[in-house]
């Protein structure tokens, strides 16, 4: 199925990359590195330079801390895909929100794609792709509650749910209007999941992928690659691009990562692999 | 019978089944298109000739895939496809291991007195022309195929009947035998021989050059 993306088509052999632009003080991983909208704005820029297809801005970390309310939400976010959409008119812009109004506010500044990472917790928030034409990511968190962390969470089996879920939630945005070639399932590691779950989800991704709707994974440094290692934040590159590289192999074409450029290589290197992506530059043994 | 002769490398990246997203050897691949669009449109002046008849001559090792075409044919055959030839093709395939004997060229060939002949040579020099060459630097490559490229150049058939195999395969000097063939087959025409282009990027010896009848 042809996946649609603001302007561009792409093809289901197509493995997109969608950085991670924080502004928030507090996320977990870069800490506030992105809080000031021109040290975000450069990010872009970065990103962009580094091949990314796709920018993910948001405006709440994901786990618990201050309340944020949509007002100062849209503060962060609402000018700033403003400022991105005017210096790149191309651009993927996706935004990381679960609330409609916050959705409304980022479509009118010309976002493409909303990532709705708390699974369908504000209903209203698909309508507003469909009003507005754009994209939309169906999120499985197992009906937990925005900005909480899971606590003694048990599946019969999580991938049957998982599936059920997402199916259910793409199923029900085309319903709702939203073009059937632009939304996306994404399993949503670690969320609403301990990392036993998230690692069985990975482990099994095929049966996501085998639904026919573009699926997009968020890995990138999560607790499930560091309770498997060991490793605190910070040392959880090399197993984030291992999940990367099984993901691709098993299907999901959109990742949200921090790290742009290792993140293409690996996904190029299993493309080729694959026989989907022509290598690059052939001498060895041909000259 | 007019005679018309054209030199060119065989590397497998000449092929498109072994090109990646960078075509490392387009402005090869073109360098030898256009020799072999030059010689194929070098047509006698006599109507009548008709349409010239193509050979490729290629050597073939035992060493390899006895299911695959050998390489000197296929490169030969897609550089005639890209330089417009849609007539027929000939094939002379000449053993690449050992000493050749003067090569049964084929009824066929040899016999059609009076019709233009263009010989496509596929073959080259020395793979073991520097320290990253397929076959590591050995010196002696750099004589061996000065000669061949003196020869070329000169349209000299006895100095290419006078390479040794021996020292050409240690050289890996894998155009030897198709050389060899072309200079049996043509030892009695009065030739003259222009190189177009020569080089060493891999440090291979690929070399691009035509023989016309003087």
């Amino acid at each position: 199925m042809t996946l649609r993306l603001g302007p561009h088509a792409y093809d289901e052999s197509d493995r997109l990359v969608m950085a991670i632009v924080n502004r928030t003080p507090d996320s977990f991983y870069d800490k506030g590195l992105t809080w000031h909208e021109d040290a975000a704005l450069d990010r872009v820029r970065q990103v962009v330079e580094e091949g990314a297809d796709i920018v993910d801005i948001g405006g709440i970390k994901a786990g618990p801390g201050p309340v944020i309310d949509a007002e100062e939400e849209m503060r962060r976010v609402v000018g700033f895909v403003g400022r991105v959409r005017g210096e790149f008119p191309g651009l993927v812009i996706s935004v990381d929100t679960w609330r409609a109004e916050v959705g409304r506010a980022v479509c009118q500044e010309g976002a493409d794609l909303l990532n709705d990472a708390w699974g369908g917790y504000d209903p209203g928030l698909v309508d507003v792709a469909a009003e507005f034409g754009v994209g939309y990511v169906c999120t499985h968190t197992g009906g937990a509650t925005p900005r909480t962390r899971p606590f003694r969470v048990e599946y019969a089996d999580v991938v049957d749910d998982v599936v059920a879920s997402l199916v259910a939630q793409a199923d029900r945005a085309v319903a709702r209007g939203v073009d059937r070639s632009r939304v996306l399932i994404d399993p949503a590691h670690d969320f609403g999941k301990n990392s036993w779950h998230s690692l069985e989800v990975t482990r099994r991704l095929e049966e996501l992928t085998s639904t026919g709707w573009p699926v997009l994974v968020s890995l990138s440094n999560k607790d499930f690659v560091g309770e498997a290692l060991d490793l605190p934040v910070g040392e959880r590159l090399v197993g984030t691009l291992a999940t990367t590289a099984i993901s691709a192999w098993l299907g999901a074409q959109v990742y949200r990562v921090h790290e742009v450029v290792e993140t293409r290589q690996v996904l190029d290197m299993v493309a080729t692999i694959a026989g989907t992506r022509r290598p690059s530059v052939m001498t060895r043994g041909l000259a | 019978m007019p005679v018309a002769v054209v030199f060119v490398p065989s590397p497998p990246m000449l092929l498109p089944e072994y090109v990646g997203r960078v075509d490392p050897a387009a402005e090869l691949r073109t360098r030898c298109v256009a020799a072999i669009s030059a010689s194929l449109g070098d047509q006698p002046d006599d109507p009548e000739a008709g349409d010239p008849r193509v050979v490729v001559v290629a050597g073939h090792s035992a060493t390899a895939d006895p299911v695959l075409t050998p390489l000197g044919v296929r490169v030969g055959r897609h550089l005639l496809a890209l330089a417009g030839w849609d007539g027929p093709v000939d094939e002379l395939v000449v053993p690449a291991d050992g000493p050749l004997d003067e090569p049964d060229w084929g009824a066929g060939v040899a016999a059609e007195a009076g019709r233009h002949t263009v010989l496509l040579v596929v073959g080259d020099g020395s793979a073991r022309r520097a320290e990253k060459a397929p076959g590591y630097l050995d010196e002696r490559s750099f004589a061996v195929d000065e000669t061949i490229l003196a020869a070329l150049a000169t349209a000299d058939t006895a100095a290419l009947r006078a390479l040794d195999p021996g020292i050409c395969d240690e050289l890996m000097v894998t155009g030897r035998a198709p050389l060899q063939a072309a200079a049996y087959r043509l030892r009695h025409v009065d030739l003259r021989g222009e190189v177009l282009w020569s080089g060493d990027p891999y440090g291979v010896m690929y070399w691009i050059a035509r023989w016309r009848e003087s």
